[in-house]
């Protein structure tokens, strides 16, 4: 039997699990003052467009934009210079055009620069915006992390299949569920 | 409001464990054989009884809750007042043992019991009517013979007066009943027949289907185009695309009277669920097949009220949790400032999913492109999340817990809470424009408005009698007056 295999590169669940992970292991707390968490209101200002904008080429996945508005809330307001940070990384991005992240993460040299992007990535991934004293949970079932084993698992605390059904059907690993 | 049959069901939301181990096709076979006998053999075949019995579902009213099969004692409340179900079993104390083939037949057809008194139409003999004499005598056989006799009387029904007068029902029968066995019709194929005979006779459809009149008769003008059980709502079936079921295939709705669920679609719950149970499911494939072939034939029936849009395609998926997680703080359920979306999120998203798109089995229905929240009037969501869903069919069980404060209710919910939910899912996932009040959910939770009947007999009786005594006083003043006259 012929059995075909995809020349071209694809990112496996395991290895995206991984990649994850080291991201986040990169990722340090940075030092400075904390803003204090402003109120609920949601803005589609210039910056919120710079997140959304700057988060497409991050996390190439379909981003709810509510979520984005929320986090980017809560980051320029709970991450120290994020503001300045997510404006440099925009033009860093208008003027260099990387092609997808590892690109990008491989031509910024600037370390804190880095840490941003690694935060607005994490945040995603978690559903959270981590600040200096402050962790604001943004969503739980939209986080990121649980799509990659959406096709087997749904998420903690939700519910499978009838009452005290646990088990689920396991797809082939590599097909990566498309989130 | 409707009727007595039906607002029943309600009482049976506990699961019962079944006897029915019969290989129905078997008995399909035989019942297919003899819709038209050209003579009745009176002696009758207790098998092809037996089936008639399940497609007729007499279990589902005669059966109390953790009761004997057919011992009775289910009470039923309806709009005139609570009514008992009776023991059919053939115990000669309690039961109909010492029932003749005839005193069967006037009970089940002509709503008679043997001692003369008038049934209630809770009975639908209107529908059994369409039985046939060989139908009858097996059905009489069955029951004599394999049916084991129960020696327990139940409660007996009393309804207030004037409605205990059961001899009044001798002049609905007059009105209402349907005199003769079911006529086939030749110029349509066997199988249309056969269908015909089912859904107007034994699966007695239209008991809870067909909107009700005045006096609780079912409108023949508009067959099977929906009606209020006082707290579920039966939902139109003729073939209306936008109204009705004209947009499944007879796959799909033979599909969901075998499983009592239609992927995408629709649920059985209520006594839709009960009668999928008891009787659809066990029913074989041709005479689902039959009962489709003819339900399909049917006059469309539209209503307006559904704007031109089906219940079968309201909605889509949304996840209100993007907006709540993180701002609202974490509530008690019995926190009188939760939202909607909050309760949604507290209550039923940890089964119908955050967005409320079901599990991928399709054991947990979404509630999207649902029935239920896709239908114009809010009766079906109001009673799912009062008393909840359970339905077992081949050894799986569909089960929902209600909400609505009985034992086992794990959470309940007072009727403003229950109202702001509704609203949200049908707001979110179903027909935008359906409002639900705390005032509807109370009176669904009582079970369905009372009968104006009660109160207009009365209140006609008693006008009856002031006219009556005005009447004598006016023959007594002029017989007085002649008298003095003479004097």
């Amino acid at each position: 039997m012929h059995i075909s295999r995809s020349t071209s590169p694809r990112i496996g669940r395991r290895g995206l699990l991984l990649g994850m992970s080291s991201l986040s292991a990169l990722f340090c707390v940075q030092t400075s003052r904390a803003a204090p968490l402003r109120g609920g209101m949601l803005r589609s200002g210039m910056l919120h467009q710079k997140f959304m904008s700057v988060s497409s080429l991050l996390v190439p996945h379909k981003l709810n934009e509510t979520i984005g508005m929320r986090t980017a809330d809560a980051m320029i307001a709970t991450v120290p210079d994020f503001p300045e940070h997510l404006e440099q990384l925009a033009s860093f991005i208008e003027a260099k055009k990387p092609a997808d992240v590892e690109e990008l993460m491989e031509a910024l040299a600037d370390v804190s620069l880095k840490n941003a992007a690694q935060s607005i990535i994490e945040s995603w991934y978690t559903g959270a915006v981590q600040g200096v004293s402050t962790i604001s949970v943004i969503s739980y079932e939209e986080a990121l992390m649980f799509k990659v084993t959406s096709d087997v698992m749904t998420i903690p605390s939700y519910a499978i299949s009838g009452p005290n059904g646990w088990t689920a059907d396991a797809p082939p690993l590599s097909q990566l569920p498309i989130f | 409001m409707q009727l007595w049959h039906n607002s029943r069901r309600l009482d049976l939301m506990i699961q019962r464990s079944f006897f029915y181990t019969v290989t129905v096709c078997y008995f399909a076979a035989i019942a297919l054989s003899a819709t038209h006998p050209a003579k009745a053999d009176p002696l009758g075949n207790p098998q092809r009884g037996q089936y008639l019995a399940v497609a007729s579902d007499c279990v589902a009213c005669h059966t109390a809750p953790h009761g004997q099969p057919f011992a009775g004692g289910l009470a039923m409340h309806t709009p005139l007042g609570v009514m008992y179900s009776t023991n059919i079993t053939p115990s000669l104390s309690a039961g109909i043992g010492h029932y003749s083939l005839e005193d069967f037949d006037k009970a089940v057809r002509r709503g008679v019991r043997k001692d003369g008194a008038n049934l209630y139409p809770a009975m639908p003999y209107t529908a059994y009517s369409y039985l046939t004499d060989q139908d009858i005598a097996d059905l009489y056989a069955y029951f004599q013979k394999e049916v084991a006799p129960v020696d327990k009387k139940g409660p007996v029904t009393a309804l207030p007066f004037p409605m205990n007068i059961r001899f009044s029902m001798s002049f609905w029968n007059m009105l209402f009943l349907n005199g003769k066995p079911y006529q086939g019709d030749a110029t349509k194929s066997a199988e249309w027949n056969r269908g015909a005979y089912l859904v107007q006779g034994a699966t007695h459809c239209g008991t809870c289907h067909t909107h009700r009149g005045f006096l609780m008769q079912e409108d023949l003008a508009h067959p099977l185009s929906g009606a209020s059980l006082g707290t579920w709502y039966a939902p139109n079936i003729t073939p209306d695309t936008v109204s009705g079921i004209g947009s499944w295939s007879d796959q799909d709705l033979t599909e969901y009277l075998r499983t009592g669920r239609l992927h995408g679609k629709a649920q059985a719950g209520g006594g839709m669920g009960e009668a999928v149970e008891h009787s659809f499911s066990h029913m074989s494939s041709g005479d689902l097949n039959a009962i489709s072939v003819y339900l399909r034939s049917l006059k469309p029936v539209s209503d307006p009220n559904d704007h031109a849009s089906s219940r079968f395609q309201q909605g889509h998926d949304l996840n209100p949790s993007v907006e709540l997680r993180g701002v609202t703080p974490i509530l008690d359920h019995n926190d009188n400032t939760a939202s909607g979306a909050a309760l949604f999120m507290g209550n039923c998203a940890s089964c119908h999913g955050a967005s409320a798109q079901g599990s991928k089995d399709g054991y947990y229905p979404s509630l999207w492109h649902n029935s239920v929240t896709g239908a114009s009037r809010g009766d079906n969501l109001i009673s799912t999340i009062l008393y909840g869903v359970s339905r077992s069919v081949e050894g799986r069980q569909a089960f929902m817990p209600g909400f609505g404060g009985k034992s086992g209710d794990a959470v309940q919910l007072d009727d403003s809470q229950i109202a702001r939910l509704s609203n949200f899912v049908f707001k979110t996932y179903g027909r935008p424009d359906v409002q639900v009040t705390p005032q509807d959910v109370a009176l669904i939770r009582k079970g369905g408005p009372a009968s104006p009947l009660l109160l207009l007999s009365r209140v006609g009786m008693a006008a009856g009698a002031i006219l009556v005594l005005i009447l004598c006083a006016v023959v007594f003043v002029i017989r007085r007056h002649k008298t003095i006259n003479v004097v």
